[in-house]
C-alpha cells in the first residue's frame, strides 16, 4: 500500500505538468462529427472515454490521481485475471505484468493519449470476464474473436488480451494458440481496413512518427522485459516467499522506469514553464527562469527569460544575464520538420509579442497540425486570439465555437465571443493588432531576421521588434549589422531621451578598431562615462596582462566584451 | 446504496463534462440553401437552425407536398424521401417553408424560399483534398471520394500511411482515366485507367516534375505543368502566403507508350506557362501565360493571360504558335483553366496576379464562351473570400468548386450550375449529413473534382503504390 501511495506521490508531486499539458494537446467535444470521426477510428470506446477524462487534467495533480486510479483499475484487473487463471510459475506472473510496466513508463509522457490507458484498463478486465468461460467448448472461438473486437473498442492493447488469453490457454494445446493467431490476424486486418500500417495497428492510439517515435516503442520493449526478468530472478532465487518475490519483482521493475520518466525533471520543467506562460503568469515565468538558469537550463528556459525581459521592454538589460548562444537558440525558436512541438507551440508567444502576426499564424497552425488528433484546446486558444487580433472575425467564431463544445475553455471562449460581439476587443489584442503591417513585403518561410527587418522598416516604433533584432545581431556577433540597425532607429530614429541599454554601448565600442575612431565613437553615441571607463580599464588590463583571455574573464564577466572575445560556440549544445 | 452513489456521482461527472451548448453560428440556417438551383440526384440538403428545436419544414411542389422534421435544431432529411421527392419533382420549383422554434430564449426562424430542382443530374463523384490550411505542412492530408447522392465517403489517399507525403490533387476526365500526384521519395503519379493503376516517373532528364495537369477525353494524353514551386510570406498578415513558379513550362504525357514531349512554344524561360487543360475535342490547349519577371520581388507584376496552342491527337505534339485569347492586363491573373466537356465554356479564376489564388481574397470565377469569347465575371457565382479551383460535370451544367467565402481560411466545396446559355444558379454548399462538420472541422476541403465513374483503388492501395510499387519511367520524345 506505501509503495501504491509513493506512486501516487511522484506522479503528483514530479509530474503534475506533464500530466496537464495532455489537456492542452487535445480535445474533447461531443456531436454527431466528433462522433463520426471516432468510429471512423479503432479504439472507439477507450478514445471517447480517453478524451472525456483527459479534460480533468486541466489540473495536474487531479491528473495525477486519475492516472493513479487508472493504474490501481490495470493492478486490480490483474490481480483479479491472476485469481482467476492460477498461474503456477512466477516468472509467467511477472511476464504477465510487462504491460503494466510500459504503462507506468509511458504515463507521464506528455504526449502519451489517456485513451491508450483505458484501453489497457478495458483489455485486462475484459480478460477477467472472459477467464468465467475458459472451460466452455466455444471459450477458443470467442477468445479468438475477442482480439479483433477489443482492437475496435480499445485499440493496440488487445495484444494485451491477446497476450492474457494465451497465458489462460497455455495447457490446452494448438487449437487455443491457433484461434489467438487468427484473432491476431483478424486484427491486422482490422487495422487494413482502418488504412493502418502495422505498427500503426499495434499500437493505435498513440500515433507513431508524430510525438512518440515508434522505434521507441520497440526498442524500450524488449530491453523492459529483460529488466524485468533479471530482477524478479535474482528476488526469485534469493527470498523464501516465492510470492512475495514476485509483487517486489514487480514492484522494482516499476520503480526503474519510474526514476527515467516520472522524476524527468528537464521535461517537467520545460512542460512547466510554457503552461505557465499559457496561464499568463508571467512572474512566475521569469522566476523559474531565472532560477533554472543554472541547474536545468534549457533553450527553453532561456527563451522565456528573454521573452519576460521583452515585454518589460529590458530585453537588451537582461540578454546576457540569461543564458548564452546563437539567438536562434535563446531569442526565436526553430520550427521546422523534426523540431520538438513545444518549439511550435511556446514560439508564438514571442512572435505575437515582437508583432509578427504572419509567423505567429503559421507556427500556431503548424503547432495544431502535428498534433496526433490534428485539435489542440491551447493552439485552439491562441488561433482565436491571433484572428481577433487580425479582425478576421469569422475565423474567430469558428474556432470559439468548437472551444464552446469544450468543458474547460466554454467560458473563455464565451468571453471572448462576447468581446467581439461587443466590438469591446481587449487591450492586448489591440497592441498586437498596432504591430501589424500595412504594406506588403515577403520574406522566407523561417527567416525571422528578414521578418523583424521588414517589421523594423515598417514599423519604426515598434521597440520590441527592433530590440529582438538588435540583441539577434548582438548573440549572432554580427557587430556591422547591429551598428547599422541601431544607427537607424536609435540614432537617428528615437530622440535622445531614450535610455540606450548599457550592452548597446558596450557593443558599439567593440566596433571601432583604433584610438581616433573610438573617441569618435563615444562622441557620436554619447556613450556614457561610465561604460567608456570601463571599456578603458579592460583595454589597459588586457595590456598588461600576460595572458588576455583570462583578463577579460576577470575584468569584464557579464558585459558584451566578455561576450565576443571569449565565448566560443561550435555547436548549439556548446554554450557559456 | 453505494452502487447508488457511484452512478450518481459518475452520472452528475458525465453531464458536467459533456453539456454540449449548440454552437453559435449566428442566426439563420447553416448552410444558406436557400434560393439554390441543386441537381435532381443531389443528397439531402440537411441544415442546422441555431438556437432552435423543433424544425416543421414543408416542401410544396408540383407534385405534391412533403413535410419533414427537424430535432435539436438539426433537419436532416430521410435519403430515400428525399430522392423520391427530386425525382417527382425534376425540373421544377420547390416552395420550402421552415419553422423552428426557439430554445433558450432564442427567437427561432420562420422562413421560406425555394430550391429549383433542375433534371440535369450532376456527376455521382466529386474527390476532394482534406488538409490543414497551415502555410506549407502536409500532415493528415486526406484525399476522399464522396458519393453524392448519399453521404457516403471512401478513402483514395491517407498519407499517414505513406510516410505523410504530400497528395496532390486527383484529377480525373470523368471517363475512367485519373491521376494523382504523390510527392516525397518513393512518390510518383499514381494513373488509373479503365481500372487499371500504375504508378509512373513523369520526370526525365529533359522534364521536370509533372504537376497540375488535365487528361485528354479519350485518356490518351496528359498534359501538364513542370514548374519549380516555392513559397514566401507576406508581411502583412491577411495576406498570409504567396506560392509561386521559379519556372515552369508545359508537357504532354502519352499514357500509351509512356513518352513525355515538349515544345518550344511552350517551354524556355521568356515566358511562365501553367495550368493547362485540354479542349473538349482534344485538339487545343488552352494554359495560362505570363512574361517572366524575378520573384518573389516583383510577383505583383506576374499577369498570366489565357492563352491555347494547337495539339495534334495523333502525333501527341503540341503546334509551334502561341495565341493569346484572353490578355490579363495589369490587374488581373488567370489560373485553373477548366474546359467544359460540351466544348462550350472555359472556366477560369481570376485574382490580382500570381499563380496560386487560393490565398488571394479577390479570387473568382469567370465563364468564358469559347464561340464569342464573351468573359462572364459570375457575379451571381462568387463572393468575397477565394473561389477557386473549378472542376466541371461530364454533362456540363454543374461546377464545383472551392470556396472561402465563410470565414476566409478553410475552403469548402460549393456547387453551381451553368445553363446551356450561361445562366447560372446560386451556388450551395456540399450538402453533409450533419452540417456541423463544415463548422467543427479544421480541415479545408481542397481540390475538388467531379467524375462520374468510381474510382478502383483505396486509400490501402495507395499508400502499398507509394511504398511498395517501383515506378515505370516515362521516356522524353524528341
Amino acid at each position: 500500500m506505501l509503495l501504491l501511495l509513493a506512486l501516487l506521490l511522484l506522479l503528483a508531486v514530479r509530474a503534475p505538468y506533464r500530466l496537464e499539458f495532455k489537456e492542452q494537446i487535445g480535445i474533447f467535444m461531443l456531436g454527431a462529427d466528433r462522433m463520426e470521426w471516432y468510429l471512423s477510428n479503432p479504439a472507439v470506446i477507450s478514445s471517447i472515454a480517453g478524451d472525456w477524462l483527459t479534460q480533468f487534467y486541466s489540473n495536474g495533480r487531479v491528473g495525477a490521481v486519475l492516472s493513479f486510479l487508472l493504474f490501481i483499475a490495470i493492478l486490480a484487473g490483474l490481480a483479479e485475471f491472476f485469481r482467476r487463471a492460477e498461474p503456477r510459475r512466477p516468472l509467467c506472473l511477472i511476464l504477465l505484468m510487462l504491460p503494466v510496466l510500459l504503462e507506468y513508463y509511458f504515463i507521464p509522457f506528455p504526449n502519451y493519449p489517456v485513451s491508450a490507458t483505458v484501453g489497457l484498463v478495458l483489455s485486462i478486465w475484459t480478460a477477467c470476464a472472459l477467464a468465467r468461460i475458459k472451460d466452455s467448448e466455444y471459450s477458443c472461438l470467442i477468445y479468438g474473436l475477442s482480439i479483433p473486437v477489443m482492437f475496435v473498442l480499445a485499440g493496440g492493447h488487445a495484444l494485451t488480451l491477446a497476450l492474457l488469453l494465451g497465458f489462460m490457454q497455455r495447457k490446452k494445446g494448438a487449437v487455443p494458440v491457433i484461434s489467438l493467431v487468427a484473432g491476431l490476424a483478424l486484427m491486422m486486418i482490422c487495422g487494413r481496413f482502418y488504412n493502418l500500417t502495422f505498427m500503426q495497428t499495434l499500437i493505435w492510439p498513440v500515433c507513431p512518427g508524430y510525438i512518440i517515435p515508434a522505434t521507441a516503442l520497440l526498442i524500450l520493449q524488449p530491453f523492459l522485459v529483460l529488466l524485468t526478468v533479471a530482477v524478479s530472478l535474482t528476488y526469485y532465487r534469493f527470498m523464501e516467499n516465492r510470492w512475495k518475490a514476485v509483487m517486489l519483482s514487480t514492484f522494482s521493475a516499476l520503480l526503474i522506469p519510474l526514476s527515467d520518466t516520472v522524476s524527468d525533471r528537464n521535461l517537467e520543467s520545460v512542460v512547466k514553464i510554457g503552461t505557465l506562460a499559457y496561464h499568463n503568469e508571467w512572474d512566475e515565468v521569469k522566476r523559474m527562469a531565472s532560477s533554472t538558469r543554472y541547474k536545468d537550463r534549457n533553450m527553453y528556459s532561456d527563451y522565456y527569460w528573454n521573452l519576460c525581459n521583452a515585454r518589460q521592454g529590458k530585453l537588451a538589460e537582461g540578454l546576457l544575464q540569461g543564458g548564452w548562444g546563437r539567438s536562434s537558440d535563446i531569442l526565436f525558436l526553430s520550427t521546422g520538420q523534426g523540431d520538438p512541438y513545444f518549439s511550435m507551440i511556446y514560439y508564438t508567444d514571442a512572435l505575437l509579442e515582437m508583432g509578427n502576426v504572419s509567423d505567429a499564424t503559421d507556427c500556431a497552425l503548424l503547432a495544431q497540425t502535428v498534433m496526433p488528433g490534428h485539435y489542440s484546446t491551447r493552439m485552439l486558444r491562441r488561433l482565436a486570439e491571433i484572428a481577433v487580433v487580425t479582425a478576421d472575425y469569422d475565423v474567430a467564431r469558428k474556432y470559439l465555437n468548437i472551444l464552446m463544445r469544450t468543458r474547460n475553455h466554454r467560458k473563455w471562449a464565451a468571453e471572448l465571443l462576447d468581446c467581439i460581439e461587443a466590438d469591446n476587443i481587449p487591450e492586448q489584442y489591440l497592441k498586437w493588432r498596432a504591430g501589424t503591417l500595412d504594406n506588403d513585403r515577403f520574406y522566407a518561410q523561417g527567416d525571422i531576421k528578414g521578418a523583424l527587418s521588414i517589421i523594423a522598416s515598417e514599423s519604426p516604433y515598434n521597440k520590441t521588434a527592433i530590440d529582438y533584432l538588435l540583441c539577434s545581431y548582438l548573440l549572432d556577433k554580427n557587430i556591422n549589422s547591429f551598428r547599422n540597425l541601431y544607427d537607424r532607429y536609435y540614432l537617428d530614429g528615437l530622440d535622445r531621451m531614450v535610455t540606450v541599454p548599457e550592452l548597446y554601448e558596450q557593443a558599439l565600442l567593440t566596433s571601432v578598431d583604433s584610438r581616433e575612431s573610438l573617441m569618435e565613437t563615444i562622441g557620436k553615441y554619447h556613450i556614457s562615462q561610465k561604460t567608456v571607463d570601463s571599456y578603458m580599464n579592460l583595454l589597459e588590463a588586457r595590456a598588461k596582462s600576460a595572458n588576455p583571455q583570462t583578463s577579460i574573464t576577470t575584468e569584464a564577466m557579464g558585459t558584451y566584451w566578455h561576450y565576443i572575445m571569449a565565448v566560443r560556440f561550435n555547436t548549439s549544445e556548446d554554450r557559456r | 446504496m453505494r452502487n447508488r452513489i457511484i452512478i450518481l456521482a459518475i452520472t452528475s461527472l458525465l453531464l458536467t463534462a459533456c453539456a454540449n451548448r449548440v454552437a453559435n453560428t449566428g442566426s439563420g440556417m447553416f448552410p444558406d440553401y436557400s434560393d439554390v438551383t441543386i441537381p435532381c440526384n443531389i443528397a439531402p440538403l440537411n441544415f442546422r437552425v441555431a438556437g432552435s428545436g423543433r424544425i416543421d419544414v414543408t416542401v410544396k411542389g408540383l407534385a405534391g407536398e412533403y413535410r419533414f422534421k427537424g430535432h435539436k435544431g438539426l433537419v436532416k432529411f430521410p435519403v430515400k424521401r428525399w430522392h423520391s421527392m427530386l425525382e417527382a419533382e425534376k425540373g421544377g420549383i420547390l416552395n420550402v417553408q421552415v419553422n423552428a422554434r426557439g430554445v433558450h430564449g432564442s427567437p427561432g426562424l420562420c422562413t421560406s424560399f425555394s430550391w429549383t430542382v433542375m433534371a440535369d443530374p450532376i456527376d455521382r463523384y466529386m474527390s476532394y483534398r482534406l488538409i490543414e490550411p497551415a502555410y506549407e505542412v502536409w500532415s493528415g492530408i486526406q484525399i476522399e471520394q464522396r458519393d453524392l447522392t448519399s453521404f457516403s465517403t471512401r478513402l483514395l489517399g491517407d498519407n499517414r500511411n505513406a510516410e505523410k507525403c504530400c497528395m496532390n490533387c486527383h484529377t480525373s476526365n470523368r471517363n475512367g482515366t485519373s491521376f494523382m500526384h504523390l510527392r516525397g521519395a518513393k512518390g510518383g503519379t499514381i494513373l488509373n485507367r479503365n481500372g487499371k493503376t500504375v504508378k509512373l516517373n513523369t520526370r526525365t532528364e529533359q522534364t521536370g516534375n509533372t504537376v497540375y495537369g488535365d487528361i485528354s477525353a479519350d485518356g490518351r494524353y496528359g498534359v501538364f505543368t513542370t514548374a519549380d514551386i516555392t513559397f514566401a510570406i507576406h508581411s502583412r498578415v491577411d495576406l498570409r502566403m504567396e506560392v509561386y513558379d521559379k519556372r515552369s513550362d508545359l508537357v504532354v504525357v502519352d499514357f500509351d507508350n509512356l513518352t513525355v514531349t515538349d515544345s518550344p512554344a511552350t517551354s524556355g524561360s521568356e515566358y511562365q506557362e501553367t495550368f493547362p487543360c485540354f479542349s473538349a475535342d482534344g485538339r487545343t490547349i488552352f494554359f495560362c501565360r505570363a512574361a517572366h519577371h524575378a520573384q518573389p520581388d516583383s510577383i505583383a507584376q506576374m499577369h498570366y493571360d489565357i492563352a491555347v496552342v494547337q495539339f495534334d491527337p495523333e502525333t501527341g505534339r503540341m503546334g509551334d504558335r502561341v495565341i493569346t485569347i484572353i490578355p490579363a492586363g495589369d490587374n488581373l491573373s488567370f489560373s485553373h483553366l477548366k474546359a467544359s466537356p460540351d466544348g462550350h465554356w472555359l472556366m477560369a479564376t481570376a485574382a490580382s496576379y500570381g499563380t496560386f489564388p487560393v490565398w488571394h481574397k479577390e479570387s473568382e470565377l469567370w465563364l468564358i464562351d469559347l464561340q464569342t469569347r464573351k468573359v462572364d465575371i459570375l457575379q451571381d457565382i462568387n463572393a468575397f473570400g477565394a473561389d477557386t479551383y473549378h472542376s466541371w460535370s461530364s454533362n456540363s451544367r454543374w461546377v464545383v468548386f472551392a470556396s472561402k467565402r465563410d470565414d476566409l481560411v478553410y475552403g469548402r466545396p460549393y456547387i453551381a450550375f451553368i445553363g446551356p446559355d450561361g445562366t447560372v444558379g446560386k451556388p450551395f454548399l456540399l450538402p453533409q449529413k450533419d452540417p456541423d462538420k463544415y463548422l467543427a472541422t479544421l480541415k479545408s476541403f481542397n481540390l475538388p473534382e467531379l467524375y462520374a465513374v468510381p474510382e478502383v483503388y483505396n486509400a490501402r492501395e495507395t499508400a502499398a503504390f507509394y511504398s511498395k510499387v517501383q515506378p515505370e519511367q516515362v521516356q522524353y520524345k524528341q
